[in-house]
C-alpha cells in the first residue's frame, strides 16, 4: 500500500541491473548479473504478494536458468566473435605470442 | 570498401531502435496507467468454490482445478522442449560437461585445482539429500501454503544439476530409459487422470467432487518428478550416447 | 505515486530495454538475456494488476498465469541456447569469418 524505501530501491535498481547486462562487455559478467536480476525479481514478487511465484522464480529463473546460460557459455567461447570473457582472451592473446 | 559506411548504418539503425522501443513503452505506458488495476472479479467468484476444490491454498487450486488445461498444456511445452534437446544432441555420459572445441580454434583444457574436487563432494554430500527432502516438503506443503509441484520439481532440477557439476561422471551410471520415464511420467499422469474423470462422469479434467484433493495430490506427485528431471536434461544438453558425443566433433 | 503505478513503471523500462537489446546487441547469449528480460517485465506488470492494493481481496489468477509463463520461458531460453550452440557447431567455424562489418555490443 505505501510505498516504502525497499520498494523504491527494488523499482530503480531492476531496471539498471537490465542496463547492466546488456550494456557491460563482458559476458560472464553478463551472465553472473542476471542471476542476481532473478533474485531481486523475488524480493519484488514477495513484495508485491505473489509468494508463489517468488519460490519458482528464485528456483527456476535465477539457479536453473543461470546454469544453463554457463554451460551455454562454456559451449559458445571458443567460437563467437565478440564473446568477451576478459580472462580468457587474456589467455588467448598470450597463447597466441 | 563498404565498411565505413555500413558501420554509420549500424550505429543509425541502433540510435532509430532506442528510439522506437522509447515510444512503444511510452505507449504502453500511458494505456496502461490511464485505468489503474481496477476490482477484482476472479477473487470474489472462486473464494465459495475453494473449499469444493480441494486444496486450501487458492493457487494451487487455480492451477490445477479451474485452470487445469492450461497447466496441461505447460507440463507439455516442458515436455516439448526436453524432447527437443534429448533428439537433437548427444553429450558422452562418461563425462558430460567437456565439449570437443572445433579444429578452428583450439583451446588447452581446463584443468582444476587438488582441492576443489574435495570441497564439492563434501558439499554435494550434504546437499543433495537434503534438498530432495525439501523438494518432497514443498510439493506436499502445496495444498494449504505457497508451495506445490513447481517450486518442488524446480528444487529437485537444482538438485540434479548440482550433482551433474560434482561428479559427472555419475551420468554413465544411470540407464537413459529410466531418464526417459522420469521426463514422461509427468504428463503421462497428468493426462490418465483427465481421461480416467470421463470414467465417473464428468467432463475431461472433472475430478470427482467428494475427494479431488487426491487426484490432485497424484498429478502433483507426478509433476514434480518429471519438471526435475526435465530440468536436468535441459542442463545436461543431450542425451547420454556411449558411443562418445556425436554431432559435437568434427568427422 | 502508489506501489502498483512504481512497478507498472519497473515492469516497462524492463520491457523497452529487453527490446531494445534483443535487435541491437549482437552477441547471441545477449540476445538470449535480453527475451529474458521481457518476459521478467511483463511479469511485473501482470502480478501487479492483482495486487489488491487498499482494501480489496488479492487476485490470484495472474500468479498462476505468470507460474506458467516462468516454466515455459526455462524451457524456451534452454532451446534456444542448444540451437545457438549447433547453428556454431555447424557452421564450424568463427562467426568473424561469417560476419564482414562491425557491429555495436
Amino acid at each position: 500500500m505505501i510505498l516504502t524505501l525497499f520498494d523504491l530501491v527494488l523499482i530503480i535498481v531492476l531496471p539498471l541491473l537490465g542496463l547492466a547486462i546488456l550494456a557491460t562487455e563482458d559476458i560472464f559478467k553478463a551472465v553472473v548479473l542476471f542471476v542476481s536480476f532473478g533474485l531481486l525479481m523475488a524480493l519484488a514478487w514477495v513484495r508485491l504478494n505473489a509468494l508463489d511465484v517468488a519460490l519458482a522464480e528464485a528456483a527456476i529463473g535465477a539457479g536453473v536458468t543461470g546454469a544453463l546460460f554457463l554451460s551455454a557459455l562454456n559451449r559458445l567461447e571458443r567460437t563467437v566473435k565478440h564473446e568477451r570473457r576478459l580472462d580468457r582472451d587474456d589467455e588467448r592473446k598470450a597463447s597466441h605470442e | 570498401m563498404n565498411r565505413k559506411s555500413s558501420l554509420k548504418t549500424e550505429r543509425f539503425s541502433g540510435f532509430l531502435t532506442s528510439i522506437l522501443s522509447a515510444a512503444l513503452v511510452v505507449f504502453l505506458g500511458w494505456a496502461l496507467l490511464r485505468e489503474p488495476p481496477g476490482e477484482n472479479l476472479t477473487a470474489e467468484a472462486i473464494a465459495p468454490l475453494l473449499v469444493e476444490s480441494g486444496v486450501a491454498s487458492p493457487v494451487t487450486a487455480i492451477l490445477l482445478n479451474f485452470r487445469g488445461y492450461d497447466t496441461l498444456l505447460e507440463v507439455m511445452v516442458l515436455f516439448l522442449a526436453g524432447l527437443g534437446i534429448w533428439s537433437q544432441a548427444t553429450v558422452d555420459p562418461t563425462n558430460p560437461l567437456v565439449f570437443p572445441a572445433p579444429a578452428t580454434h583450439p583451446t588447452k583444457a581446463y584443468e582444476p585445482g587438488p582441492g576443489s574436487e574435495l570441497i564439492l563432494a563434501t558439499l554435494v554430500g550434504i546437499l543433495i539429500p537434503l534438498m530432495i527432502l525439501v523438494a518432497g516438503y514443498l510439493t506436499w506443503a502445496g495444498e494449504f501454503q505457497a508451495g506445490g509441484a513447481f517450486q518442488g520439481g524446480a528444487l529437485l532440477g537444482g538438485a540434479g544439476i548440482l550433482m551433474i557439476i560434482a561428479e559427472p561422471q555419475r551420468l554413465s551410471a544411470i540407464p537413459p530409459p529410466l531418464i526417459r520415464a522420469g521426463i514422461v511420467i509427468g504428463p503421462a499422469i497428468f493426462l490418465m487422470v483427465g481421461v480416467f474423470c470421463f470414467a465417473y462422469g464428468g467432463n475431461f479434467l472433472e475430478y470427482p467432487r467428494p475427494r479431488s484433493g487426491f487426484w490432485l495430490g497424484l498429478i502433483e506427485f507426478g509433476v514434480a518428478i518429471s519438471i526435475g528431471i526435465t530440468l536436468t536434461t535441459l542442463f545436461v544438453g543431450g542425451r547420454p550416447n556411449p558411443r562418445g558425443a556425436k554431432g559435437k566433433e568434427r568427422p | 505515486m502508489t506501489i502498483t503505478t512504481g512497478y507498472i513503471f519497473s515492469g516497462l523500462i524492463l520491457f523497452g530495454i529487453g527490446l531494445n537489446g534483443l535487435i541491437s546487441c549482437s552477441h547471441q547469449l545477449r540476445k538470449i538475456l535480453a527475451v529474458n528480460l521481457m518476459a521478467s517485465g511483463i511479469f511485473l506488470i501482470l502480478i501487479v494488476t492483482g495486487y489488491g492494493a487498499d482494501g480489496s481481496a488479492i487476485d490470484y489468477l495472474p500468479q498462476a498465469m505468470v507460474l506458467t509463463g516462468i516454466v515455459i520461458s526455462v524451457s524456451t531460453t534452454a532451446l534456444a541456447l542448444t540451437l545457438a550452440c549447433r547453428i556454431q557447431h555447424r557452421l564450424n567455424r568463427s562467426v568473424a569469418e561469417t560476419e564482414e562489418d562491425g557491429d555495436d555490443d
